[in-house]
Formats: C-alpha cells, structure tokens, sequence
C-alpha cells in the first residue's frame, strides 16, 4: 500500500527550522509590518516543505496478521533517496505521541536497526489508526504498572545532576545575604556601591533559577514516566511510558544485551530502584537507553527481570568481591580530608567551605557503598559487574555473547597483592566501559578459564 | 598462533631513540645535559627491549589474546565473533622498520597490534580471515 505522509510531516519540517521563521515573526508582532523581502525565507521554507511533503511516499506492506511487515520510503526533491526495511531487521519500533502530534491525529514513528547511524534508520509521520494497526500491539501479557509513589521519589532524587542544583541554590542565596551585609557595612564610594549593589539580586536570582532547574528537572522525569508499564509478547518487550508525550516502545528481545541497575544515593536511602536495557540499535537519536523499570523497590525489579527477560535471572551467585578499599574511597577521602582542614582552619569563606565539604562527605559515602557492593561474577550465560561510577552505584548483567573485549589491567602494587582491575566493552554501547577494580587475579583466572 | 614484535622494529626503535637523545646531547653541549643523555638513552634502549619483549598475543579458536606493559601489565580478550573488520596498515617506513599494524575492529571500540614484521601480520590477518569463515 503507497501512501503519502500524514500532515504532521509538513508541521514538524517547518518547525525544524524555527530559527528561520521565529525572527521575523516576532519582529512582525511587536515592530510595525515587515517588508515583503524580510517574509521572503519563511516563504521559501513553506514551498520548500510543501514540496518535500507531497513528493515524499511511503510503501508499507503488512503481513498476514496485519503487522508491520516492511516499509519503503522515497523522499526528497532535487536528491531523491528510497530506504527499505524489513520488520525481521528492525531491533526497535517507537511510536510517539506528543500534545502536537495529538492534535494533529498523528504518530511519530521510529524504526532502528542494530546499525552505526546517529539517528534512527525510518522516520515515519503517519496516521493515529494506521500507526496503532502496524505497530501497536497490545501484548498477551498482562502489564505491570509502575508505582506512582515511588515515580515521584524518583522524579525528585533521581538525578545527581538536579539534586545537586538543589543544594548549590541555599548556597547562592546565602552569598547574596552575606555579600549584601558586607556592602552596606564596607563598601562606601558610589561607584563601588552601584557595581557591587547589583551582585546580590544576581546571586539570587541564580539560586532561585537553580531551584527552577530542579523542579523542572523532576516534573519532565515525572511525566515521562508516569503511566509506565512494561510487559512481554513472543520475543519482543513492549514499553509505555509518558503523560504528555507517550510513547510506545516495542523491542526484540534477542537485542537486548545488557541489563543495568542504576542507584543514586538518595534512591538507596528511600529503596527506590530503576533498571535499564541496552539494545543494540535503539536510543541513537536521544543517546537514551530503554528504561525497563522506572521506579520500583528491590523484590519487584527482580521480579520484573525474571518476568521480561528471564535470560538476565541467570545472575552469579559466588561473585569475586573486591579488595581494595583505598582504590574506591581514596580519592574522595582525601578531598574529605582538605575539605575538613579548610572548615577547621576558616582558610576560605566558611559557607563555601561547608558546602565543598558535603558535597566530598556525599561522594565518600556513595564510593563506600560501591565498595562493599563492588564485584565480579560470570556464569555459563551472563557476566555481572558492580561498581561505582560518578555519584551512581551500578550493577550491570551482561550477555557472554555481547562482550566484545575484556581487558585485565596489574599495576605493580596490585601485582604485589595478586589483585587486578577488569574492564568490560559491551555490544551496543559504543565506547562506554564497566570497570570492577581490586578483585583477585587468581580468582578471575578460574571464573575465566573457558575464554 | 602466536605473535610478537618483529626484531627489526625492535632496533628501529633503539636506533630512533638514541638518535634523539644524541641529537639533544650534541645540540645542548652541556656537561649535565650529556650525563642525563646518556643516562636516558641507556634506559631507553633497555626499556624498548624490555617493552617489546613483553609483547604477546594469541590466537585461539574462540579468542584474540594479547598480553603487554612493563610496569602495569595488561591483558586483553576478545572474542573472534565480536570483530567486526580487521585492517593493515603499513607506515612509510615499513622498509627500514619491517613494522605494520593490525587494528582489529569490534562494536565497542577497536584493539590495536603495533609494530608486527610484515610477515607476521599478514600471517595473522590471513588466520583469523579464516575463523571468519
């Protein structure tokens, strides 16, 4: 069946080149009417997208049962290009509905393959019913909804990033109050006052843009997860997720390669979990990686593993643990320490101070808890590493068939202790690495003996 | 299969390294800098044997496993079904040094093979062309 693009298809080619029209069209509103050559660019936008929409097709093909079976898309006006996919090829399917697409009565939908483009292989803007037909399917399983409770605790911990904007605001605003307490008692010439006057509204103003950060931060995290659900059909997972923009997610599972648990610390405090997969091919446009499960406590993400990808329950349980302490907790421990001397000493100003020395008395204690959890385990199917990265704790299950390179690495003192540091490159995560450090030689040697 | 650094790689690199640090000596003329010269180029010459010495790889059935690093030793493992494409690059030099590289390309990133003897490299590419198969 040919068939040409839905309208969104034109609607999102004009809004890609926003920075064309957005000028003069703000210009036209607040400044007196533009001369015919200032609309000349958006003019030609608009015939250049109208152009590209009706000389654009798509040739889908169902199969038997009505799904998706292959695809066919012929674009472009000077420089004509057709793609053609196979469903058997594509690793992942995403069907997205934002507000606008919804007004519209359109879908966005992405299909990928596990290859090395940026951005996803088909793009396709086709009608609500059309996209539900081809690839919305509703799975045979039941799904399992995500919590709301433990979304919003998520929502609001789960970021290092956001949290971290939320504990440098009281600190600015505290420098605006200080700042403004010393003006008034120093600062005395005009001049003086009329530069130094303008810094404390600025410093609060930061803080208070440092609050909004975060509370930004959390309403985007909270909406994209709200209404999560995950469930299985045949071999692929099914994903839904999103309030304002709900997207469905359909992907093979045999792409699948690696299972994460990601931890921040205020999420180990309040027990809440998330977990994501690494499929080859999926999140190349966004760099994002498939959640699995969004919020959940501990026996319910196990059981949300065993339940979706039973492959990844097959988790080692003789792990090697690690042995070196100071290898994880040394480097923050001795900014604890500098940050402790320039408290007790009053060398820098003493809120800063204060500050600097949470911020590494935080760090030392996510680097302890990665400590005492860090290890490295492998069975006949699966590799499994924890470790610390960042202000993170990770607990990564890796397929056998999906590593493709481990390296040991001795340096002369772990030489000496018959210790060694692993790193693990994974199918499908490009240049990213799992690194346990401090494990024993010995004992890696025998858990590797079949490579 | 085994593979190493060639032996004439090995004299290219003491060679190039001593000429460096004679070219240095002689240009500074400077009693401290010749004694610290000759000191470095010493160590040098030891360490380039040392390093190439320490150079080691395998191939097995199922793996590539290369072995090397003086001081922090590394071993690294990869599997023949994760390359992806192997390549060989000959420097300019190649007559005087015998030297090629093999880079072998997976999904994660890639494993490099310096200063293998001609030979040994296309001896290597020519095996594990064959475990493809």
């Amino acid at each position: 069946m040919t068939c040409r693009p839905h309208l969104s298809y034109a609607v999102y080619g004009i809004a890609r080149f926003w920075w064309i029209w957005l000028f003069p069209l703000w210009r036209s509103v607040t400044a007196k009417p533009l001369p015919l050559r200032e609309w000349l660019p958006i003019l030609v936008l608009l015939t250049y997208t109208i152009f590209r929409f009706f000389r654009c097709r798509y040739c889908l093909q169902e199969s038997k049962d009505g799904n998706f079976h292959s695809v066919e898309v012929r674009q472009g006006i000077w420089l004509r290009h057709t793609t053609h996919l196979c469903a058997e090829d594509a690793a992942s399917v995403e069907v997205e509905c934002t507000p606008l697409l919804w007004l519209l009565g359109g879908r966005r939908v992405r299909i990928s393959t596990t290859g090395l483009r940026r951005r996803a292989d088909v793009l396709l803007y086709l009608s609500r019913s059309h996209a539900k037909r081809l690839f919305v399917t509703e799975p045979s399983t039941p799904r399992e909804r995500g919590s709301v409770w433990r979304i919003v605790v998520f929502a609001l911990s789960g970021s290092n990033a956001a949290v971290g904007l939320l504990s440098v605001s009281p600190l600015l605003r505290q420098m605006a109050r200080s700042l403004r307490d010393f003006i008034t008692q120093t600062v005395t010439d005009t001049t003086g006052n009329r530069v130094w006057t303008t810094l404390p509204p600025l410093l609060q103003t930061g803080g208070m843009l440092l609050l909004a950060g975060w509370a930004f931060s959390a309403i985007r995290t909270f909406l994209r997860y709200v209404g999560f659900s995950a469930a299985r059909t045949n071999d692929h997972l099914c994903l839904r997720s999103g309030w304002f923009t709900r997207r469905d997610i359909r992907i093979d599972c045999d792409k699948v390669m690696a299972f994460e648990v990601r931890q921040t610390l205020m999420m180990r405090i309040l027990q809440v979990y998330t977990a994501v997969v690494t499929a080859a091919g999926y999140g190349r446009d966004v760099g994002a990686r498939p959640v699995l499960v969004a919020a959940a406590d501990r026996g319910t993400m196990y059981r949300e593993r065993y339940r979706l990808l039973p492959s990844f329950s097959d988790t080692p349980c003789d792990g090697i643990t690690c042995h070196a302490p100071f290898s994880y907790i040394g480097m923050p421990l001795l900014t604890f320490a500098v940050w402790g001397m320039t408290v007790l000493k009053g060398v820098w100003w003493r809120p800063l101070s204060i500050f600097g020395l949470f911020l590494c008395a935080w760090w030392l204690l996510v680097r302890i808890l990665g400590f005492q959890q860090a290890g490295y385990g492998r069975t006949d199917t699966v590799t499994q590493l924890s470790y610390p990265r960042g202000l993170a704790l990770h607990r990564v299950t890796i397929l056998n068939r999906a590593v493709d390179c481990l390296t040991v690495i001795r340096n002369p003192w772990q030489r000496y202790r018959g210790l060694c540091t692993v790193r693990v490159r994974c199918f499908g995560e490009k240049h990213r690495q799992h690194r346990v450090k401090g494990i024993s030689y010995e004992k890696w040697q025998k858990k590797n003996t079949l490579l | 299969m085994t593979f190493t650094i060639g032996t004439r790689a090995v004299w290219f690199i003491r060679t190039v390294t001593t000429v460096s640090v004679v070219t240095v000596a002689v240009v500074v003329r400077e009693r401290w800098t010749t004694v610290v010269c000759a000191i470095l180029g010493t160590a040098l010459w030891q360490l380039a044997a040392l390093i190439c010495r320490r150079f080691y790889g395998l191939v097995s059935d199922t793996t590539v496993r290369l072995r090397y690093g003086v001081l922090w030793k590394c071993e690294t493992i990869v599997p023949l079904s994760a390359i992806r494409s192997i390549e060989q690059w000959i420097p300019p030099f190649a007559r005087f040094s015998d030297t090629c590289m093999v880079i072998l390309r997976f999904a994660g990133g890639n494993l490099r093979l310096p200063l293998l003897s001609e030979q040994t490299a296309t001896a290597l590419v020519e095996r594990l062309q064959q475990k493809e198969k």
